[in-house]
Parts: structure tokens; C-alpha cells; sequence
């Protein structure tokens, strides 16, 4: 058994029917990680007490008493997740020492089922930026090269999550998502990433950055195994106030139901938009794909879609300005002994801990907050994105899906430094106005550019209509059988 | 006023930067505001902000209970600089 070849479910079943043990299955995975070429994916790995949660659920097996189907499945979680005893960084300086006093309830959940956390996997520092290239420990590497065998960028913020599982270094990992950062990493690198209805996963114990946008979400290799990840993620929690007391659907059960009968519609300004030729014919592909399968394809109009992204950019900018409040060095985080009173301490605090991006957007949040800018700039973007959501919620009163390329471009090299924000902005055009309203999307490969790098597409319904997004990528990963692997693996 | 408004902007946020890094930041800010004018020319007029993506209605709200989570050594633990079950910070007042 190669454990590059395995998913979640056919891992399950090995375990179950005894062909390999959870202990013998994470001593292989960290075999394969520790003797593969370093793409710094983890910030930190938990070897010892990934064997000791291995030998827990090999006892279990023996009893014939597993919790899940996800026990003694070997995942990572994003740094950002508190895992208590355990450091979490956010991939900052600010939190290079912390050690979690708690757990998030997203990864307790995991745990209760009984996954295995291999590690605490690499992102963009506080999760602001869209090619892990923000990260106080340097970039991911994406485990794809492409034709011209370069190193890109894994996407981000949930870079070093999308990148473990496609480097087989974990069968799933979660990730967070507040303006496209489990979708396009996802896509980047080949894997399926879906960012589910806010409210659907509890925000308790994920390091904040734009509340009213975070979500969190798996990132898994197949359709499948990202059907299975969310239903153990997902749930009603009493320490997020934002979420509703609701049941979710076992997500499983809709997988095969096929897209006969289905609305799928796009938006002609996604197509219109500055799109890479190779994504725009893999995009209208798809379509063709839907149609022959007996969905209805409908093209709309939305000119409003493209003021998603200068709205998300005083939105989350405010609530990240107004959040990142708390990181004053005084309860952890940087701490400079020699500050003499405390206006001094706080900032050479914030100003030793904090990296360039994460800078930025405290004060351009700062900016907005102002009260010269408060009514003219955050109240009229909190219209905007009024505007926005009553558009989205008309065009879900008339069609059951909505797709688009999750990205205008595949993955990029590293290091091409630009110096105008707003065009590394711009890779989450499509992603964004999904987390202004609050809707879920999943991205899944489609298929290769060019480059030999892989193009993803973004599956969108209407609030807790995850259902209709696993019909629909479920039959399209059937008929397109993506079967490539990244570089790193062959 | 734009740019006293930033430098005003970055005290409140409790920062401090060198000059040219500083330059470098106000620059790319003003870049994102640039962008950010396309939405002045928008007709808002009777749309109420939105703050959050559902109403508050139909939230759940959890027991007004006392839960015991987290222990003073546990919250202390991060802090580098503490003095019994107190974080340590420098005087709070000064003299001017």
C-alpha cells in the first residue's frame, strides 16, 4: 500500500479491515515527510503525539469501537487553529512562542472523531495575503513546478494546508477562508477546498481576522473527502455567537444525486474579466459538461460583482484594525523588556511583532475607522455589501448554482515581488463576494495550463446549500477524471 | 490631510515604523484608496449598512452560566512578563 495513492475513504477501510494499523500508517507518513524534498509546509510537527493518537485508535479498532470514519486519518490544521499544548503561530513573529491555553472547536471536533493531526501547517501571517509569501517563516513551496520546473507559490492564506494534501503529506487538512483563502490555494494546488455558509463551523479558537468573513473549511484530495471532512467540522457551538442552532446534512448522501434538472448559471463579468485563455476554455468546458449531464445553463449579468473587492477591502481591513487590538505583548505575543511606560510598550510591541502586510492593514483599517472616513467610506462599504447580497440573494431565487474559475491565474512563481497591493488583490476577485454575503463555494481541478499547472473551478449556492455543491462537483470530478499529479510526487 | 490623517491613523493603531518603510506603506495605502473611489459614484441611497451576513434574529443565545475554562496559570502562561497571578507592564502613569 502506498499512502500516496490513499483518500480518506480507502484509508478508512484499510484501517477498519485491518490491512495496515494507525500506527503503521502515520510512521509512514512521516517517512514520507521527513525523507521528502522540504517544501516547508509544517511551522510545526506533533510526531510524538500523533503516535500516541495512532495507538488510541488502534485500540479502538481492536475493540471494534471507532468513533468515525475519520479515525486514524492523518491530517494538518493551519496554524491558525488553537490546539492546546501545542504552539500556534499564525505564521507570525508576534506568536512565534504561543503556546494555545485552549482548543478551537473546529480541530476538538476533528479530534473527537478521531483524526490524527500530523502537524501545525504554514500560511500567510494572520492570514492576509494570497501566496503564503507573507509567512514569518518563509514561503510554502507548492508541490506542483509546472513545465518550466519553477517554484510557485502554493496560494494563500491556507497555503501550507493545500499544499500537504497535495503533496500527500496528510489526507485532508483544514484551512480558513475570509476572502478566498481555502478555495484559491485549493485550486493552486490541485485540491478541493471548500469554504462552507458562515456559521456553519464555529469560529472558537481561530486567531480572528475579519469576523464577520472568517469561515473555516477542509482541504481535502477528492469531492468526496471533502463531503466527509466538513460534516465532522461543521455544528452548532455556543462560544460562537454568530452561528445558528440548526442540524446539518450528512453531506455524503448527496454526492451521486447528478445535476439533471439543475440551474447552473455564471456570470458574464467573471468571463469578461482579465482571465487566463487556458482557464476561460477549461471553464466553458465545464458548462458543456453540466449541460450534457441535463442541467440548465444560464448566463447572467452582474455588473455589482466586481465592487466585491474594494468593499472587502474596507471591510476586512476595519474588523481586522479593530480585532488585532488585543495583541498588545502584555498577555503573549512580542514583549519588549526595556519599554518604560506603556504607550511605549504597546508599540514596540505591535511594531516588533507585526510584518509588513499585517501593517498595512491595520492602518488602512485605522484609516477607514476614522472620523473623518467612518460615513464616507466603512458606512457606505457596509452598503455596497448590502447591495451585494440582495443582488446575490435574487439571482439564488432563480438558479440552484453558481460557477466561476476560482482564480484568474494558476499558480505564480515565487518571488515576484509587486509593489502595488491592490494587483496581489486581485487574485481574489471571483473568491471574495462569497464572503461578503456569506455564501459557501468549493473549488475542485479541472484541469492543467500550459504551465502543467492546475485550474480550478468555483462551485457557489444559496446559504446552507451545500447540497446542491457536492451534486454538482461530484459529477464533475466523475466525467473530467482529473487523475494529474503534482511534479513532486512522480 | 490625507497624509497627516495616516500618520494620525498609525498612532492609533499603536505603531511605529522607520522612515522609508514608512513611506513604502503610505504609498501602497494611497494606492488602495485610489481603487477604492469607484464606489463614491454608487447610488446607496434607502440600502442599510450591513454588518453582519445574518440578522441578529434567530441566533441562538447561550445560558447566562458561570463555566470554568481556563486557569490563571494557564492564561499566565504566555505572558513574559508577570509577577505572581499578575501580568507586569511598565507605569501606567507617567509625568509629563
Amino acid at each position: 500500500m502506498k499512502i500516496q495513492d490513499l483518500t480518506i475513504e480507502t484509508a478508512a477501510k484499510a484501517l477498519k479491515t485491518k490491512q495496515i494499523s494507525s500506527l503503521e500508517m502515520v510512521q509512514e507518513f512521516f517517512k514520507f515527510i521527513n525523507s521528502s524534498e522540504d517544501l516547508n509546509i509544517f511551522v510545526t510537527k506533533t510526531e510524538e503525539q500523533a503516535l500516541e493518537s495512532a495507538k488510541k485508535t488502534d485500540s479502538r479498532i481492536a475493540k471494534g469501537e471507532m468513533l468515525s470514519i475519520l479515525d486514524g486519518i492523518p491530517i494538518t490544521h493551519k496554524d491558525i487553529f488553537l490546539t492546546k499544548g501545542i504552539r500556534t503561530t499564525n505564521s507570525s513573529k508576534m506568536l512565534e512562542d504561543f503556546i494555545a491555553p485552549y482548543e478551537s472547536t473546529v480541530s476538538q471536533k476533528l479530534k473527537d472523531s478521531g483524526s490524527v493531526m500530523l502537524g501545525k501547517v504554514n500560511m500567510d501571517e494572520f492570514a492576509m495575503g494570497s501566496g503564503n509569501e507573507t509567512s514569518y517563516f518563509g514561503p510554502t513551496i507548492n508541490p506542483w513546478k509546472g513545465k518550466d520546473n519553477k517554484k510557485n507559490v502554493p496560494g494563500g492564506s491556507s497555503g501550507g494546508s493545500a499544499a500537504s494534501v497535495a503533496a500527500s503529506f496528510a489526507l485532508a487538512s483544514t484551512g480558513t477562508d475570509t476572502g478566498g483563502s481555502i478555495r484559491q490555494p485549493a485550486s493552486f494546488c490541485g485540491v478541493v477546498g471548500i469554504k462552507p455558509t458562515y456559521g456553519s463551523c464555529s469560529r472558537y479558537g481561530i486567531i480572528s481576522f475579519a469576523s464577520s468573513l472568517d469561515q473555516a473549511g477542509p482541504l481535502t484530495k477528492n469531492v468526496t473527502d471533502s463531503a466527509i471532512m466538513l460534516g465532522h467540522m461543521v455544528g452548532f457551538d455556543p462560544k460562537d455567537p454568530t452561528m445558528h442552532k440548526k442540524d446539518f446534512p450528512d453531506y455524503t448522501k448527496f454526492l451521486d444525486l447528478g445535476v439533471k434538472g439543475l440551474k447552473i448559471a455564471y456570470l458574464k463579468e467573471h468571463v469578461e474579466s482579465k482571465l487566463d485563455e487556458d482557464i476561460k476554455n477549461d471553464f466553458f468546458e465545464s458548462l458543456e459538461i453540466f449541460k450534457k449531464g441535463g442541467a440548465e445553463i444560464k448566463e447572467l449579468s452582474l455588473p455589482e460583482v466586481n465592487l466585491a473587492l474594494p468593499t472587502y477591502y474596507i471591510i476586512a481591513p476595519v474588523e481586522a484594525s479593530s480585532n488585532f487590538s488585543r495583541f498588545d505583548g502584555v498577555r503573549f505575543g512580542c514583549n519588549d523588556k526595556l519599554a518604560t511606560n506603556i504607550e511605549e510598550l504597546y508599540i514596540k510591541n505591535r511594531s516588533m511583532g507585526f510584518g509588513d502586510e499585517v501593517e498595512r492593514r491595520i492602518v488602512l483599517g485605522a484609516y477607514i475607522l476614522s472620523s473623518e472616513n467612518y460615513e464616507s467610506v466603512y458606512i457606505r462599504g457596509a452598503k455596497v455589501r448590502r447591495l451585494l447580497s440582495n443582488k446575490m440573494k435574487e439571482i439564488f431565487n432563480d438558479v440552484d448554482v453558481l460557477v466561476s474559475p476560482t482564480a484568474p491565474t494558476t499558480a505564480f512563481e515565487i518571488g515576484q515581488k509587486v509593489t502595488d497591493p491592490v494587483i496581489n488583490y486581485l487574485n481574489d476577485l471571483y473568491t471574495v463576494p462569497l464572503n461578503l454575503v456569506g455564501l459557501p463555494g468549493l473549488s475542485m481541478p479541472t484541469g492543467l495550463d500550459k504551465k502543467e499547472m492546475p485550474i480550478g473551478l468555483q462551485i457557489i449556492a444559496s446559504h446552507y446549500r451545500e447540497d446542491n455543491i457536492y451534486r454538482v462537483a461530484r459529477f464533475l470530478e466523475k466525467e473530467v477524471d482529473f487523475k494529474e499529479k503534482p511534479h513532486f510526487l512522480r | 490631510m490625507e497624509e497627516q490623517l495616516l500618520e494620525k491613523s498609525m498612532k492609533f493603531a499603536k505603531l511605529e515604523l522607520e522612515e522609508n518603510r514608512k513611506r513604502e506603506l503610505f504609498t501602497s495605502i494611497k494606492k488602495i484608496l485610489e481603487w477604492e473611489v469607484e464606489l463614491e459614484q454608487l447610488n446607496l441611497d434607502g440600502l442599510e449598512p450591513m454588518f453582519f451576513v445574518f440578522d441578529e434574529q434567530g441566533l441562538a443565545q447561550h445560558k447566562d452560566e458561570v463555566v470554568k475554562d481556563n486557569t490563571a496559570d494557564e492564561i499566565l502562561f504566555n505572558a513574559k512578563q508577570k509577577k505572581g497571578n499578575f501580568f507586569r507592564v511598565p507605569k501606567v502613569v507617567t509625568q509629563k
